[in-house]
């Protein structure tokens, strides 16, 4: 009974997560599908080609956004580690303060944030760059990294890395062997999540690359209003896959699948 | 083989931080075992980590054979300190955790090495296991080989003893002195524990509120205390003020002889154990107050006049005394000590 009640409640839940997305792949491949029809007229591949297409600037759009999440998240954790290290371990005057002032901009909608981003990224001659767009990424993206690396931290011995430190490691060797590996699982998951956030940006990356830095979402939501519906949810699809991926990676790591992966990467 | 120095040795934390240090002077000769024992909290582990390299003093030197080693990193040093906790890296197996410091240093024949330390610390087969799989003994072991191995100037081990069984603890602290004896490292062991510093060390350095209070061998201590403080840590519980003229004391308890001439104020000390029951030199009258049997001996309170003494005798010879009973007690001379009235 308890059993079947959980299948349920699992399914309910599987369904309520991927049914929206299952229309996607008929809007993708649909020709001429009215509301009262099952299928549509006609079934073909044409918005595929077409957002496959150099023409398109998908696939161009797609290593945009791709570049911009990747060195956000790598910016992030390169300032995240310290900071979360610093937050983790340490009681020190001012924490609070640092804790506010890292989770203010989050915390108002980004919609406030914006405008005035904007004027001191134009300032500095980086609005409508690549550049711009991923120093606005950081925003909200540095405190969800700090954040988890913080609660990563709080769980780390440091007296591990001065035992490194006394049997003969560098600084750099004994956070390479000793504090990366041990931090590595909560690391990953910081950078993922990083990568996430980045990567569904829409208004920071519209207002501050002021329509010359095209992300993903931002094309998506031109042909959506445009009301191409099969190109959108071509794109759609393409947009949502590292989402999928990570969904994939962190999902095994849940399920305790993980302490196999973590064997695998320092064998 | 190296002669450890320390000089003028400082640090203070501010707030509620770890115990600070004041001051530190203090030698330990090449390939020496020396404890460095106090209560919790009076600055062991500091001085430890200063010697280290691992936080940086306020003032004062380390020195090694005579050279300054203050401005070096930890891992230039050639002094490896043991954790009290083994902390054994946790993702990598035993043999990986013993020639840790040997890859730190890009050494090769790291496998051949760690082999054998491993079976001189009693571990072999263990190497692959992970550290969680081994008993906190096995840890402890694994620990002091991943230092041993790398052949350090200077060993120093905080509390090895004090997260093992009392069974074991005879056993680790005899692979301790063994290995030490063997490869002649110059060693400090951290320890609270007053019994387990007489019998591991040459030297015992007794610390007390950051300061070092008296160094010497084991036997001193207990025997010729420089201040009560010294004498309390190591059981001292008769203390009598009087004044010395001469071969005499002049104490509430009428005159004393004492071993040597000596003069003026001081503290006369007698350890319970030396207190005999019976006659003898330095005799006197008094009044068993109390008994108690602590099983390898027995502990009796006995008032002579306005004083207390306190002794601690084998069983036996207490089996028959009760309260109320009168009884002559002897201080001999040659147990008398005395103290400076304050520290």
């Amino acid at each position: 009974m308890r059993n079947s009640l959980r299948l349920l409640a699992g399914l309910a839940l599987a369904g309520w997560l991927i049914l929206p997305i299952l229309p996607l792949f008929g809007w993708s491949v649909a020709r001429g599908w009215r509301f009262p029809d099952l299928l549509p007229d006609r079934v073909t591949a044409e918005a595929w080609s077409f957002a496959l297409s150099p023409q398109s600037g998908v696939l161009q759009s797609f290593g945009i956004t791709t570049l911009i999440a990747s060195a956000t998240t790598l910016l992030a954790i390169l300032i995240g580690l310290p900071a979360g290290r610093a937050l983790g371990l340490y009681r020190f005057r001012g924490r609070g303060l640092v804790l506010l002032l890292l989770f203010g901009p989050a915390l108002l909608p980004g919609i406030a944030v914006v405008f005035g981003l904007h004027g001191i990224l134009l300032r500095a001659g980086l609005a409508g760059s690549i550049p711009g767009v991923i120093l606005a990424h950081l925003v909200p993206v540095l405190p969800y990294a700090t954040l988890v690396l913080a609660a990563v931290f709080a769980r780390f011995d440091p007296a591990y890395e001065d035992q490194a430190r006394s049997l003969g490691a560098t600084r750099w060797q004994a956070f390479r062997s000793v504090t990366l590996p041990t931090i590595l699982p909560g690391l990953m998951t910081a950078a993922l999540f990083a990568f996430l956030v980045s990567w569904s940006q829409y208004l920071l990356t519209l207002s501050i690359g002021a329509g010359r830095v095209q992300t993903l979402p931002l094309l998506l939501f031109s042909f959506a209003s445009a009301g191409r519906n099969d190109i959108s949810a071509a794109i759609a699809l393409l947009y949502i896959l590292p989402g999928l991926l990570i969904v994939a990676v962190t999902a095994r790591r849940i399920t305790g699948r993980g302490a196999a992966l973590t064997e695998r990467l320092h064998p | 083989m190296t002669r450890l120095s320390l000089q003028g040795l400082r640090k203070t934390y501010a707030g509620a931080g770890p115990a600070a240090v004041h001051g530190l002077d203090l030698t330990v000769e090449s390939g020496s075992l020396t404890a460095l024992l106090g209560p919790s909290g009076c600055g062991k582990t500091t001085t430890m980590k200063l010697i280290a390299g691992l936080i940086p003093p306020d003032a004062g030197e380390v020195l090694l054979d005579g050279a300054a080693v203050t401005s070096l990193p930890p891992e230039r040093r050639g002094v490896t300190m043991v954790f009290q906790n083994a902390l054994l890296f946790p993702h990598l197996t035993i043999a990986e955790n013993v020639g840790f410091g040997l890859r730190m240093r890009g050494a090769s024949g790291i496998a051949g090495t760690v082999a054998a330390m491993l079976a001189r610390v009693r571990l072999d087969g263990l190497g692959d296991r992970r550290p969680a799989a081994l008993s906190g003994g096995q840890q402890q072991r694994a620990a002091l080989a991943r230092a041993l191995v790398l052949r350090p100037r200077v060993l120093l081990l905080d509390e090895p003893l004090s997260n093992l069984d009392p069974g074991l603890r005879d056993e680790m602290r005899a692979l301790i002195r063994e290995l030490q004896q063997e490869t002649g490292i110059t060693t400090i062991v951290v320890t609270h524990d007053q019994a387990e510093a007489v019998a591991l060390a040459d030297r015992i350095a007794l610390m007390l509120d950051g300061r070092l209070a008296q160094v010497g061998p084991p036997e001193d201590l207990y025997r010729r205390p420089g201040s009560l403080a010294v004498a309390r840590f190591f059981g001292g519980v008769n203390f009598l003020p009087g004044r010395a003229q001469g071969a005499t004391f002049h104490s509430a308890l009428g005159p004393l002889t004492l071993p040597v001439a000596a003069d003026g104020e001081h503290l006369l000390t007698l350890r319970p154990e030396a207190l005999r029951l019976g006659p003898g030199p330095n005799a006197r009258q008094g009044i068993v107050q109390s008994v108690a049997f602590l099983g390898t001996q027995t502990r009796v309170m006995i008032k002579t006049g306005e004083v207390v003494l306190q002794a601690l005798t084998v069983p036996d010879a207490a089996a028959t005394l009760q309260p109320g009973d009168e009884i002559t007690v002897s201080l001999p001379p040659e147990s008398l000590w005395l103290l400076p009235t304050r520290d």
